[in-house]
């Protein structure tokens, strides 16, 4: 492979297991797979080591873009360096009081969250503002010098800087960075405004803690792989995918690193967004099932959902982040009855490790996966691509026992309660993203994809009422494919709060500005990834009074009266949408203005495979199984067909099951699939 | 019993719990004052068509028993045959439901299409004034209800799905800062529908049949877990007791008495020996009594568990007739709650030696409320500013207390940010921070309480507040000491400094220095024997000081390196140890 013109786009996602690649040739389309085990140790190995077998010379790669759960895994393992905290004389313990909320309230041993920088480390220096940004008290340099003499001391590698009311006024926090630039150059630094320019001191104390925390990991890390690259003669730039399901330099990512926290999922939600519209649907749920655990996000209008409210462990997070719903429930979840003999299923899974009771690798609790096997859903030769045997003596064995006899059921019965379960959570979990925001999952695609997902997709779609469902082509490595379709993107706000009637339209556009700003800098050194930028700006309005906002879109232009009214009574109707009520007559107000930017990425025209009938060749069809379906209550013979055989345009009618490396799909009794151009399985129900 | 597939129930279960918390989020996100969306201060229930709980959304514990309580007044009031599709009604009775005025319960029957009552949902919020004498409430020197604001019984705001005005009216002209309360009480209707639309979908899905058979193996279940908890507890009669400070008018230390009877798989609570009715506001409505109760076995016996009815069925509260826990027409109760906590510790606290590792040391107990009330010099309007304040919690048998976190009562209740208060209000916070030697030593440390300092800006305005328990302070458990208790001090080391406990409309003055000082948890084990190297920690860490490392430890630090001298710290425990002795 060497042509001219670098043309291969290139997306790595290093998960904890496997690392994923995803190679595009931009001008063909075609899309392909490698996996290489994860090389914990040393993760550059298993990148060179798939780059090889794909047989990629970097020299031919447009673009390479990373998604790396580095810095998740240093949080999640309290393995970040030793951070320290410089904020406002007074408030160095609002990290550790947090919201003195305690979540389970009968808890009389409730923990809130382990601050990530000790008191001895949290310093305060003299200044304030006022609410307003006006300086009340002068920046003390004194104290600041003072800080970083303990720090030193300390052996501090990393320095988080949140003062008050810096979203209003960072004047303070730049000064303190610039004397830790020259007294303490070697200390990362994080200031809290250049990551949430947004009021709440303990979530943006927090934001700020946690990227200072895994600051050096992420940057070290990042540096080591760019010189491998560049030692290889890579001379693009390298992209980092982000929480809000866009791309960032390198650079960025090392100076900005919790934005690269929940980056693994938002590629899969990314993903689901692009596949869906390619399919023609511009509404579409993703449903990730994994292992251990479970993502769903929603894309409305074409738009994926991102919030800027959100929680790992207990630790708020401030910046823009794809809104994905994450629930303890995936293949590996363990299925268990509590005193009173209700049934469960997860949160503890068997993991990996020992794995389902049917993996023999020592687990003996059984597991959703122990379910869906007994039920004849998954092929016994085949499963993760005939890389493990699996025993279905020791699953029925393990439901028997753990399940089926305290609860009097048969052990088919057990099963298939082990996999309503499951799927009830899953579907309450797509229910509190749309329902309870006012949409309706009928008006939606919903996308499975990961180990699991295929496999229970078309019941949770029959319990939600969703009519169409896609499962794409490559769903394990779905996710990593995501990071070659992200988009460049920032996100940026300022906290302005003005009655909507009053406000000052050159205020507001200066606010749009200085954003705007911002952003142009940003953009500049990524201009070779982009060939398009897309503006769009928007306010946070709501009631007079009320606390929680709604976000509304703000034109380019003056800001005429009819303009405020029209963009008035999107707000009624949106808040109506979302909540049931609205009020015209009441006056609203503005707390926020944001300004998103997208630079949008050449969009890959996947490559479409081979047509075929509408009847599959005879040979796609490599055996049978007898299968359980709710529907019949009984077992039924059911054709499994290979993926890799199916030819566009191939129909089939369910019962059957669609086997491929990595995943299953199952087809139930009444549904239909028919085989995309690309190779997408587009499923509904006969009606 | 019906049968029923044990599938089946699980996800009917899931979707109740499900439909209680789209009610919590829909009535969070939508309302008006940061009592509710900040603080979180309300509950949200649903309930069968007796009014027995079938889920509750994490909220305010304290309204665990109450909520039910007040759909049986409703189901009394009205007559079950009564009830329309579309019908919402508004109580806020202390007598009736326990609790004070501010605290209104919207409650709207769950009709099916064939026209059977099916169940309620209800939703508690606190409202920032009721009306009375006082803005807010919580007024300490109250002596008859009349004086507490607007009580209302089994009020129908909606009938058949319309509105009735004139209650509407009377509510409006009877309260301050109307305009937002409305708003509040819109969010509470919305919050409403949303549950019973919700709990109309769940019908219609399994069948009214196979609904009710759910909801009664819920509640079999709940009671079974329940049973066997209390079954694990050692048989016998416990008995503690505590004191308050007062009752804000007449009645100095009001005792809080409990005896716990466990007797094979039921316990039953009684609170003879308590307090008679006071004459200040401290009183509470007996179903406010049982909720603290309910509250406490809880916590001990299925703290995980979602809560329905059941938990409940093998647990008896026994309250005398003339008590501050049954309160009689026309007792004040404006700060109920605050027994109510002590109550919660006094059930643990007689508890403890039957289940030695279950149970931590005394915390603060108190919400330790501040209402800052005036004119906001800035836009010439009233405004009020109202939060609960952490506090330390007890030390665990295994582990130190936790520092600053909302008292039993109040759960899943929050903080204002600063930034928020100092954009909304005349006010400047100067300090949030721990509260150094508030916890009471122990081998296990009690949780520290906080300084939170309120500056007054260019106005003049007065505040409520109730600082209570600093005659019987937290205390510790197994040889753990006391903590430090709440109270609250005006221009702190000035010469106009004043120390406040409770006070009613207090005037201050532009200028003003407000420092609330939250009370620690009580201390667990000796605290000669926690173990040096530990306390050195703590005062590095600045949760001790000094002075406490050596009086109340025996640790010995050098004040500048802070070392431990370990031959000092030996001979100083021991000495401390003689003199216990001696």
């Amino acid at each position: 492979m060497s042509t001219n013109q670098p043309n291969f786009r290139v997306g790595v996602d290093i998960g904890g297991t496997f690392t994923d690649f995803v190679f595009i040739d931009e001008s063909t389309g075609e899309t392909f797979l490698e996996k290489t085990p994860t090389t914990p140790r040393n993760l550059w190995e298993a990148i060179a080591k798939g780059l090889e077998k794909g047989n990629i010379d970097l020299l031919n790669v447009s673009m390479l873009i990373h998604g790396t759960t580095i810095g998740l895994n240093a949080f999640l393992e309290k393995k970040g360096k030793k951070t320290g905290l410089i904020t406002t004389k007074g408030f160095r313990d609002v990290y550790e009081i947090g919201r003195h909320n305690r979540v389970d309230m009968y808890d009389l041993f409730y923990k809130k969250p382990e601050p990530l920088i000790p008191r001895e480390f949290r310093l305060e220096v003299a200044e304030r503002l006022d609410a307003q940004g006006n300086v009340l008290v002068p920046l003390c340099e004194e104290d600041v010098l003072n800080c970083i003499k303990v720090f030193k001391r300390a052996g501090i590698e990393s320095v988080a800087i949140c003062l008050l009311h810096s979203y209003a006024n960072p004047e303070h926090e730049i000064k303190v960075g610039e004397i830790l630039d020259r007294e303490f150059p070697e200390a990362a630094v994080s200031l809290s405004h250049t990551l949430a320019r947004e009021w709440r001191e303990y979530e943006r104390t927090s934001t700020t803690a946690i990227n200072a925390y895994i600051m050096p990991i992420v940057g070290s890390y990042l540096s080591k792989i760019e010189e491998e690259l560049a030692a290889r003669g890579y001379r693009r730039h390298f992209y980092v995918n982000k929480s809000s399901g866009g791309i960032m330099t390198v650079e960025a990512a090392k100076i900005k690193p919790v934005h690269t926290i929940m980056s693994g999922p938002s590629g899969g939600a990314v993903s689901a967004a692009y596949i869906g519209k390619v399919a023609g649907f511009d509404h579409v749920i993703s449903f990730d099932m994994g292992g251990t655990s479970t993502d769903v996000a929603i894309t409305y209008d074409g738009k994926t959902r991102v919030t800027v409210d959100s929680k790992i462990e207990r630790h708020p997070i401030m910046v823009p982040m794809v809104d994905v719903h994450s629930i303890g429930a995936g293949g590996g979840s363990i299925a268990w009855l509590n005193e009173a003999g209700a049934l469960n299923v997860g949160p503890q899974s068997a993991g990996a490790e020992p794995g389902p009771v049917c993996y023999q690798r020592g687990g003996t609790e059984p597991t959703v996966t122990d379910a869906n096997l007994v039920l004849g859903r998954l092929d016994l030769n085949y499963s993760l691509g005939g890389e493990i045997t699996m025993d279905v003596t020791a699953a029925r064995q393990a439901i028997e026992e753990k399940v089926a006899k305290p609860l009097r059921l048969s052990v088919e019965q057990a099963a298939a309660g082990i996999i309503s379960v499951v799927n009830t959570k899953m579907a309450y979990a797509i229910r509190a993203i749309t329902v309870e925001r006012g949409l309706d999952p009928k008006d939606f695609v919903l996308l499975g994809f990961g180990g699991a997902g295929p496999m229970h997709v078309c019941a949770l779609a029959k319990e939600l009422g969703i009519p169409r469902v896609i499962v794409p082509v490559a769903p394990g490595a779905f996710s990593a494919l995501g990071m070659l379709l992200s988009d460049v993107r920032h996100d940026y706000v300022r906290t302005f709060l003005a009655k909507w009637d009053e406000v000052d339209q050159a205020t507001l556009e200066g606010l749009f500005d200085s954003m705007m700003e911002e952003a142009k800098q940003a953009m500049e050194e990524e201009k070779d990834a982009y060939q398009q930028v897309i503006i769009s700006r928007s306010v946070d309005m709501r009631y007079i009074g009320q606390e929680y906002t709604v976000n509304i879109p703000v034109p380019d232009g003056e800001l005429t009266p009819e303009i405020r009214a029209e963009l008035r009574a999107t707000f009624d109707q949106l808040h109506n949408r979302t909540y049931g009520h609205s009020s015209e007559t009441e006056p609203t107000e503005i707390i926020n203005a944001r300004l998103t930017v997208f630079g949008l990425v050449p969009k890959i025209n996947f490559a479409e495979i081979p047509a075929g009938d509408e009847t599959p060749a005879a040979e796609a069809i490599r055996g049978k199984l007898s299968t359980y379906f709710e529907e019949n209550g009984k077992f039924a013979e059911c054709p499994v067909y290979e993926r890799e055989s199916l030819l566009a345009n191939n129909r089939i009618a369910g019962p059957a099951i669609i086997r491929e490396k990595g995943a299953t799909t199952v087809l139930p009794p009444g549904y239909l699939l028919e085989v995309t151009k690309h190779g997408n399985l587009l499923i509904t129900e006969r009606s | 019993m019906a049968n029923i597939n044990p599938i089946t129930l699980e996800i009917i279960r899931n979707g109740f719990v499900a439909a209680a918390d789209e009610m919590k989020i829909n009535l969070m996100r939508t309302s008006y004052n940061p009592i509710i969306y900040e603080v979180l201060d309300f509950s949200i229930g649903i309930f069968d068509r007796n009014g027995d709980i079938i889920s509750q959304a994490s909220g305010l514990p304290i309204f665990l028993g109450n909520l039910g309580e007040a759909i049986k007044t409703v189901i009394r009031d009205t007559g079950m045959e009564n009830f329309e599709p579309g019908d919402l009604f508004l109580i806020n009775d202390t007598y009736t439901t326990g609790t004070h005025l501010n605290d209104m319960t919207a409650i709207s029957p769950v009709f099916l299409d064939d026209g059977y009552l099916m169940g309620f949902t209800a939703s508690r919020a606190h409202w920032l004034d009721m009306g009375g004498k006082d803005p807010g409430g919580w007024s300490s020197d109250t002596t008859e209800i009349y004086q507490e604001g607007l009580r209302l019984r089994s009020i129908p705001l909606y009938k058949g799905g319309k509105l009735n005005t004139g209650v509407m009216q009377i509510i409006k002209d009877n309260v301050r800062m109307a305009e937002s309360l409305m708003g509040d009480l819109r969010a509470q209707i919305a919050a409403g529908r949303t549950g019973e639309r919700r709990f109309q979908e769940i019908v219609k899905k399994f069948g009214r049949e196979t609904v009710e058979a759910a909801i009664t193996e819920m509640l079999r279940q709940g009671e079974l877990a329940a049973r066997q908890a209390i079954q694990k507890m050692k048989d016998g009669v416990y008995t503690a007791e505590a004191f308050l400070d007062d009752d804000g008018v007449a009645v100095q230390n009001p005792k809080v008495k409990v005896t716990v009877t466990v007797d094979g798989d039921r316990m039953v609570i009684d609170l003879t020996g308590s307090a008679e009715q006071c004459v200040g506001p401290i009183n509470c409505g007996l179903a406010a009594a049982i909720s603290a109760c309910r509250v406490a076995f809880k916590a001990l016996t299925s703290p995980f568990e979602h809560v329905n009815e059941g938990h409940f069925k093998p647990m008896e509260v026994v309250v005398p007739d003339n008590c501050m826990f049954n309160a009689k027409l026309p007792a004040p109760s404006g700060v109920y709650g605050l027994p109510l906590m002590t109550l919660c510790d006094v059930i643990f606290k007689a508890l403890a030696p039957a289940l030695p590792a279950q149970v931590p040391a005394a915390h603060y107990a108190d919400v330790c409320a501040v209402f800052i009330f005036g004119t906001d010099p800035r836009t010439g309007k009233p405004y009020l500013q109202v939060e609960p304040e952490g506090g330390g919690w007890g030390a665990c048998p295994h582990r130190d207390g936790e520092n600053v976190l909302i008292a039993i009562a109040d759960g899943d209740t929050r903080n204002i940010p600063v930034e928020v208060i100092e954009s909304r209000y005349p006010l400047r916070i100067e300090r949030y921070e721990l509260r150094q030697d508030s916890g009471g030593p122990g081998r296990y440390r009690g949780g520290l309480g906080h300084y939170r300092d309120y500056r007054v800006l260019g106005h003049n305005p007065r505040i409520t507040t109730t600082q209570e328990r600093s005659k019987c302070p937290p205390w510790g458990l197994n040889g753990g000491k006391e903590a430090a208790f709440n109270t609250l001090i005006i221009n702190p080391g000035t010469d106009k400094e004043k120390v406040i406990q409770k006070a009613t409309t207090f005037q201050l003055y532009d200028g003003d220095l407000i420092s609330i000082r939250t009370g620690g948890g009580g201390g667990y084990g000796n605290p000669l024997n926690r173990e040096p190297e530990r306390v050195r920690q703590d005062v590095v860490s600045g949760y001790v000081s000094l002075k406490s490392a050596y009086e109340d430890y025996g640790v010995v630090l050098d004040p500048e390196t802070l070392a431990i001298d370990m031959e000092a710290t030996a001979e100083r425990r021991r000495l401390m140890r003689n003199a216990v002795a001696g």
